[in-house]
């Protein structure tokens, strides 16, 4: 039968038989196996066989897991400390807002009373004052009295409690002083040319001086 | 007689279960080369080399040309001795080592242009093989199925049962693509039935 050849090469077909001939110089030829026994050298070197892709899957899969589960977890914990954090910070808000009405009604009864008064006593008390040292340094505690009672409420009460200890003793250096004196040198002649200039206007005949000899 | 007509009548129930059986037994041998291979044994590869290079040559040369073939088909195997550890059923190990050979010649088509190979009458004054080159080249135009079947069945002159065992095919899967390609050979030919 010619289909019982075709397919388990039972009993004859001639026409199959001059194919299979014909095409039989294609056929794969044993010798090549040779080539592939170069390409083999590497067998005593590979990694241990068995079942290492199943494992390597099985272990990245584990670590995977551990790791998405202790994100889960640090994500978890992030979320309860950040609700117990926003409680926290609703009442410290409350805290420090009634701390900061206290402290500007306070400043505000303290603070305001003592600078109007500063302002309009500040000319008697420098001209009370003994030698002209301490009319200075009292000056400048007059002066930095108001000018820090003209800072914000609020910025006052937390420069206060620094500043407290300076205002009782002032202490310049060298530097300091010169540079002091040098500018109460400067008021003092801007003052007296401001008063020869008022006496001008005022009609005061001005003193001659007397003529240098020979001139 | 259409060539795409179902041969219904070619289908031998009867001896399907003794096909299965010796479709088993030889899987289980290659199951065994495998295994041996994996523990260490190489010469447990040199004979899967022999037993299924047969496969690998016919399944490459119908579908690339006649001298890329044997460079292809070592490829394929240094391929599945490098990853012969991803293969996770070692009694299937002949199919698989089929599908890389099939894989390997879409990537060779894949990376090389498109080539006309000359004809062998320019060279060669043998007429027996330049007839031989001819039907090779008509095969090769025929539909993947059909042209693959053939070639093991005519060049590599494996029966059908040991076509569908290596394969990894059903009998009649085999058997209707060995009847409609000779039939559509003969007919390219101008072969009379």
């Amino acid at each position: 039968m010619k289909e019982d050849y075709l397919w388990d090469k039972k009993g004859s077909d001639p026409e199959i038989e001059k194919l299979e001939n014909v095409l039989r110089t294609f056929r794969h030829k044993e010798q090549e196996a040779l080539l592939l026994a170069t390409q083999t050298i590497a067998f005593d070197n590979r990694s241990k066989p068995g079942n290492a892709p199943r494992r390597l899957f099985s272990f990245g899969f584990a670590s995977v897991a551990c790791l998405a589960v202790a994100i889960f977890g640090v994500a978890l914990l992030q979320m309860m400390r950040s609700g117990d954090s926003e409680v926290a910070k609703k009442e410290s808000v409350n805290k420090i807002e009634n701390l900061t009405t206290n402290t500007d009604a306070e400043n505000h009864a303290t603070s305001t009373q003592p600078t109007t008064t500063n302002f309009e006593n500040i000319e008697t008390r420098v001209r009370n004052s003994g030698s002209e040292h301490e009319r200075i340094t009292s000056a400048r505690k007059l002066i930095n009295r108001v000018s820090r009672t003209r800072k914000s409420p609020k910025i006052f009460a937390k420069v206060n409690s620094s500043r407290e200890t300076e205002d009782h003793e002032v202490v310049l250096t060298k530097e300091e002083k010169y540079a002091y004196d040098q500018l109460m040198l400067g008021l003092s002649i801007t003052s007296s040319n401001l008063k020869i200039v008022r006496d001008k206007a005022n009609g005061i005949r001005e003193i001659a001086m007397p003529k240098k000899v020979g001139s | 007689m259409s060539e795409s007509k179902p041969i219904t009548n070619l289908f031998f129930w009867g001896n399907r279960e003794t096909g299965n059986a010796a479709k088993t037994k030889k899987a289980a041998v290659n199951a065994d080369l495998v295994e041996r291979f994996r523990a260490g044994e190489q010469d447990a590869f040199d004979e899967l080399y022999k037993k299924l290079s047969p496969l690998v040559h016919g399944i490459v040369l119908a579908r690339v040309p006649r001298d890329e073939v044997d460079d292809i088909v070592q490829e394929v195997f240094i391929s599945a001795f490098n990853n012969i550890d991803s293969l996770r059923d070692s009694r299937a190990v002949s199919s698989w080592i089929a599908q890389i050979a099939r894989n390997r010649t879409v990537e060779f088509f894949r990376r090389t242009k498109p080539t006309e190979e000359l004809s062998e009458n320019l060279s060669n004054s043998d007429s027996r093989k330049t007839n031989a080159h001819e039907i090779l080249d008509v095969i090769k135009t025929m539909p993947e199925t059909y042209k693959e079947t053939l070639v093991l069945r005519l060049v590599e002159g494996m029966t059908g049962p040991e076509i569908a065992e290596l394969t990894g095919l059903t009998h009649s899967s085999v058997r209707v693509n060995l009847h409609r390609g000779m039939r559509m050979l003969r007919s390219r030919l101008g072969i009379k039935e």
